[in-house]
């Protein structure tokens, strides 16, 4: 069974008519739960399909990946080890 | 300010490909949880410019990524595009001109692969250049 908490938060008034007109029925926390839950799913899909292309560029050809890394990163203003 | 980083179609378009730059771009920003703008029309401009399927649906996977923020071409922003379009001082696309619109207002930097037509066609934007395919 899981656990349940309230949290607050405050949206556009458009998109708060658009989510009442689409729960109907239904209660619109469930509705809202239900859309953020597939949005995270999705994200973390995502995610990990982009690390799995990752690892498939580096064991292709680790030093040309790293030269790579170190290249976008400094393009990127972004510090040379970040994970 | 918002900041961030924009990508134009020759990045999307490389991201398709599997190319390894903007592969590792795309992975070190969502690491970083640094914002990643879309301009809609340079998505839509990279996939016409695709060859396969596969390419065009692995560049669409870019917009289920948690950093990703679309950047539609609306009824509002879509003289302004226009305008960047027709102030560009060199060849361009709609893409770009999305991309250099979504640049400005956002204060962020496009990542580009094609820095030599940004230099003639956009030289007021910010590039981050992962390759040069100019």
């Amino acid at each position: 069974m899981s656990v349940k908490e309230r949290i607050t938060v405050t949206i556009d008034s458009e998109i708060a008519a658009q989510i009442k007109e689409l729960a109907g029925q239904e209660s619109t926390s469930s509705v809202v739960e239900r859309a953020l839950r597939e949005m995270l799913t999705r994200q973390r899909t995502a995610r990990a399909r982009l690390q799995a292309m990752v690892a498939a560029h580096e064991h292709r050809d680790p030093e040309g990946f790293a030269s790579t890394r170190a290249h976008v990163r400094r393009q990127l203003d972004l510090p040379e080890e970040q994970e | 300010m918002i900041g961030g980083y924009v990508l134009d179609p020759s990045t999307i378009g490389d991201f398709g490909r599997d190319k390894p730059h903007a592969v590792e771009a795309v992975h070190a920003l969502d690491m970083a949880a640094q914002a990643i703008i879309i301009p809609m029309s340079a998505m839509a401009e990279a996939l016409t410019r695709l060859d396969t399927p596969e390419q065009v649906e692995q560049a669409l996977f870019l917009l289920d990524l948690g950093v990703v923020v679309p950047d539609d071409l609306t009824r509002d922003n879509t003289p302004s595009v226009a305008t960047v379009h027709l102030m560009a001082k060199g060849d361009t696309s709609l893409g770009m001109a999305h991309a250099a619109l979504a640049s400005r207002t956002r204060t962020a930097r496009v990542i580009t692969s094609r820095p030599g037509v940004w230099s003639s066609a956009h030289p007021e934007v910010d590039v981050a250049v992962l390759a040069d395919d100019s």
